[in-house]
């Protein structure tokens, strides 16, 4: 019944593969660590040396060299069938080219498929086993150009935002409302490295919608949402730094190396929004009324997550044994685009939080969260909007008792720990925002 | 809709399950915790009862939360959980043990009978223990205890003084404040509500209407205070304070350090550690973090905030607080210690039963310096 054979499978043959020193040029020269705790750090300026290019590594393709990137993406509609077979009219960013086409320009999807068909689309970095991607994920390399050709096919206007929680901070980006039918071009704007949310915003504006209780988040939650990953020159690395600050770069911020990248996001749908959606009269949607009743990661749930046959290689982060103080772990970016307050809890390992989320405030008088720098966290809080750049280390479960013997596989949940989210339908748990992890000894 | 041949159904109703079977590799203990199932009545602050789910041991009696684990580093602890007839298991939570001993059903099984979890504990500091099947109702219904891991005893130390970590600050007055709250809807629901079919059971809907401190409930007073010996602190001025806090619930709470009201004197409260591991900076210094001193201006339910340390713990979080320190000492006096309730997005209970900000979702409790 557990799929996770299967994933621990193809990761062993992906670490042999690339482990060779040819396979990891670049990294293993250049790599100087010093000890945190214990998680190794590769140091700002030790990564500036010898750049490389996803797809290329060392080559020319990359920032300036091809002229910019182009994607098309349709905001339209499509149904999810959720974990208990429920089907949810959404929104979504599709890309022109459709689930079977690059996604973006030049990113290669992987050869192998899972015969289910179930699974969400993902992709691996150009040539680079290492990162597994959901669908709704948009990376680049700082300084490249990616150039946007956005159509509205919905019946109401739309746009695609990237913006703090915050609504009295400036924006980083907003194309401003598309009425329906229309298309516009745009040029991303050079951002510091960093993990972002691109959305519909418009519910933050009253002439909008329903003046909502507070920040907005409908257009979100109902799918018109993904992820930019601005990855630094050496996009095999993660700069780190205190909690997220609007245009400004994180001061102090290092390049943290790591091995392999995830991304999780974090949503919940409340069926009674998605049915006014589909009415044609989002409009009417009211944020007091959530009262979600499917919780997902990266669109799915529970049993589709965490252990197949629908489970998919993006939700499971899976590693080798490594050792903490010269080893880079697992990036893990996780983002809450949903209504709702979720709290990743993660068994196994603590992660540590590399790079933390805006202050979130429920109401803008409120306290901010406490987000530490550099911290080990066995929860992350993820408030909605909220953003985290992780490092599961996959180290040796320290509590066991006896030694772990070599050759295992083992497998470790990860959840919300705001517990109504591991529903589904009111019920069905496990069967909310639920995954695994592997650790192979 | 939903079929018999739905994989989500299968998963949650084929965990793997055990009756009562060894535990592999097992060696001595150092320390040994029964934990066993008991089901009993709550008595609510508005004299209602309503059912509840704990672990108790031979000798503790039928509590709510289940009585603490004590461990020091280095130990090695069993937990012999006893189930009685349905399953359940215990996760101990930031402890990181192999799967067999992690306490999920899906990586390693359920426990009808009695199962001793292994683990050795490595680090110092605090955690949570709980029940890990059907986790939405089970932990709600009183199956979970906060955990601490002390740190090898440093001989250098004086009488009464104790550390949370090795190398860390020292205190002398210590409580483990576990936040509580119990949305009474959900207390008469069998133990495998919504497990192994698509009935809606309300589970995704939690609406919390009591609220309480380590089992000692806020009451329906505006003025009321939680004075359990286990709960208020009395120190004396420099005599630092160590307040192990854990958010038992599904939601946020904010816990606000107000002035003394007579002399105006405010705490400084510093946070130490969350989730069983100290702050550190890059070079592995233990480097306290100052609570924030918050700007929130009055509104219309709650007075202001201003200039009160505030912070924010989320579901499952643990913050170490360490205050009234050697160097720091707090002023004589009787400070108030509040903690507010925070909810999902979704409507609130109706007004005449339990309105946002309401009296009875702040619990308010006292830190008594003399
Ligand atoms: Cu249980
Ligand atoms: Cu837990």
């Amino acid at each position: 019944m557990r799929e996770g054979v299967k994933t621990g499978a193809q990761a062993s043959e992906a670490e042999e593969g690339s482990s060779s020193p040819e396979a990891r040029v670049g990294q293993t020269t250049r790599r100087q660590f010093l000890t945190y705790g214990a998680v190794g750090l590769a140091t700002a300026g030790a990564a500036g040396a010898g750049l490389l290019r996803w797809g290329n590594r060392g080559a020319t393709a990359g920032a300036g060299t091809a002229g910019p990137r182009h994607i098309d993406l349709d905001i339209t509609h499509r149904i999810e069938t959720m974990v208990d077979g429920t089907q949810l009219f959404t929104w979504m960013y599709l890309p022109r080219q459709g689930k079977a086409g690059p996604f973006p320009d030049g990113a290669t999807l992987p050869t192998r498929t899972l015969d289910d068909g179930t699974m969400a689309t993902y992709q691996v970095l150009r040539h680079h086993w290492a990162s597994v991607f959901p669908e709704r994920v948009i990376p680049v390399l700082a300084g490249e150009t990616l150039e946007i050709t956005l159509t509205n096919n919905l019946g109401e206007p739309h746009n695609f935002a990237i913006r703090e929680e915050d609504v009295e901070l400036p924006k980083y980006f907003d194309t401003g409302a598309l009425p329906p039918g229309q298309s516009t071009t745009f040029t991303l704007p050079p951002l510091p490295p960093g993990t972002y949310i691109f959305e519909d915003d418009l519910d933050t504006l009253p002439e909008f919608w329903n003046t909502p209780e507070d920040h907005g988040g409908v257009c979100r939650s109902l799918g018109l949402h993904g992820v930019l990953i601005v990855s630094p020159p050496d996009p095999w690395t993660v700069v780190s730094g205190p909690p997220n600050m609007p245009l400004l770069p994180a001061p102090g911020g290092e390049a943290v190396e790591f091995e392999r990248q995830y991304v999780w996001v974090f949503n919940d749908h409340d069926p009674a929004w998605n049915a006014l959606a589909q009415a044609g009269r989002a409009r009417e949607i009211d944020m007091a009324t959530h009262i979600p009743r499917y919780f997902t990661i990266n669109g799915r749930s529970g049993v589709d997550c965490a252990a197949g046959p629908g489970a998919g290689l993006d939700t499971r982060p899976c590693g080798m044994l490594r050792d903490p103080h010269s080893e880079p772990g697992q990036l893990i970016r996780a983002v809450n685009v949903g209504i709702e307050i979720h709290g990743m809890h993660i068994h196994g390992n603590h992660v540590q939080v590399l790079k933390g989320a805006p202050p979130f405030r429920f109401k803008l008088e409120d306290p901010v969260e406490f987000v530490p720098h550099l911290a080990f966290k066995d929860v992350v809080p993820l408030h909605p909007r909220d953003r985290y750049d992780l490092l599961l280390p996959c180290e040796l479960p320290r509590d066991a008792a006896t030694t772990v013997a070599p050759g295992q596989q083992l497998h470790y949940p990860m959840h919300s720990h705001s517990e109504p989210s591991q529903t589904a339908g009111g019920g069905l748990y496990p069967g909310g925002q639920l995954t695994d992890w592997i650790l192979l000894t | 809709m939903a079929s018999t041949t739905l994989p989500q159904l299968e998963f949650a109703c084929n965990m793997p399950k055990v009756g009562s079977i060894d535990t592999p590799n097992g060696i001595p203990a150092d320390k040994t915790f029964v934990r066993k199932f008991f089901s009993d009545r709550l008595v609510l602050p508005d004299g209602t009862d309503t059912e509840i789910w704990g672990f108790e041991d031979d000798t503790s009696g039928h509590t709510y939360p289940a009585p603490l684990i004590r461990v020091t580093e280095g130990d090695v602890a069993h937990t012999v959980m006893s189930a009685s007839k349905r399953v359940h298991t215990i996760h101990h939570h930031g402890i990181e043990p192999e799967p067999v001993n992690d306490g999920v059903g899906h990586t390693s099984f359920e426990v009808s009978g009695s199962y001793t979890y292994q683990w050795r504990a490595a680090t110092a500091g605090s955690y949570f223990y709980h029940c890990h099947v059907n986790t939405t109702l089970h932990v709600q219904m009183g199956l979970f205890g906060a955990l601490v891991v002390d740190p090898k005893p440093d001989p250098s130390l004086k009488p009464g003084e104790k550390q949370a970590f090795a190398g860390g600050p020292v205190y002398e007055v210590e409580r483990y404040w576990v936040f509580g709250s119990i949305d009474p809807r959900w207390h008469g629901l069998n133990h495998a509500a919504g497990l192994c079919d698509t009935q809606d059971v309300g589970l995704n809907d939690f609406r919390p209407r009591y609220v309480a401190v380590n089992g000692s409930f806020q009451p329906f007073d505006p003025s009321g205070l939680i004075t359990s010996p286990d709960v208020a602190v009395t120190a004396r001025s420099g005599q630092p304070i160590l307040l192990r806090c854990l958010d038992s619930t599904y939601v946020p709470q904010v816990v606000v350090f107000r002035p003394e009201p007579n002399t105006g004197a405010t705490l400084s409260p510093v946070l130490i550690a969350s989730d069983g591991r100290p702050f550190r900076d890059r070079s592995g210094a233990f480097t306290p973090v100052p609570v924030a001193r918050q700007s929130r201006g009055p509104s219309t339910v709650r007075p202001s905030t201003k200039g009160c340390p505030v912070f924010i713990i989320s579901s499952a979080e643990r913050y170490d607080v360490l205050l009234n320190t050697a160097d720091d000492p707090a002023p004589p006096g009787v400070y108030p210690v509040e903690i507010e309730f925070r909810q999902w997005r979704h409507p609130h209970p109706p007004i005449t039963q339990a309105p946002i900000n309401a009296p009875f979702f702040v619990a308010r409790t006292t830190i008594t310096i003399t």
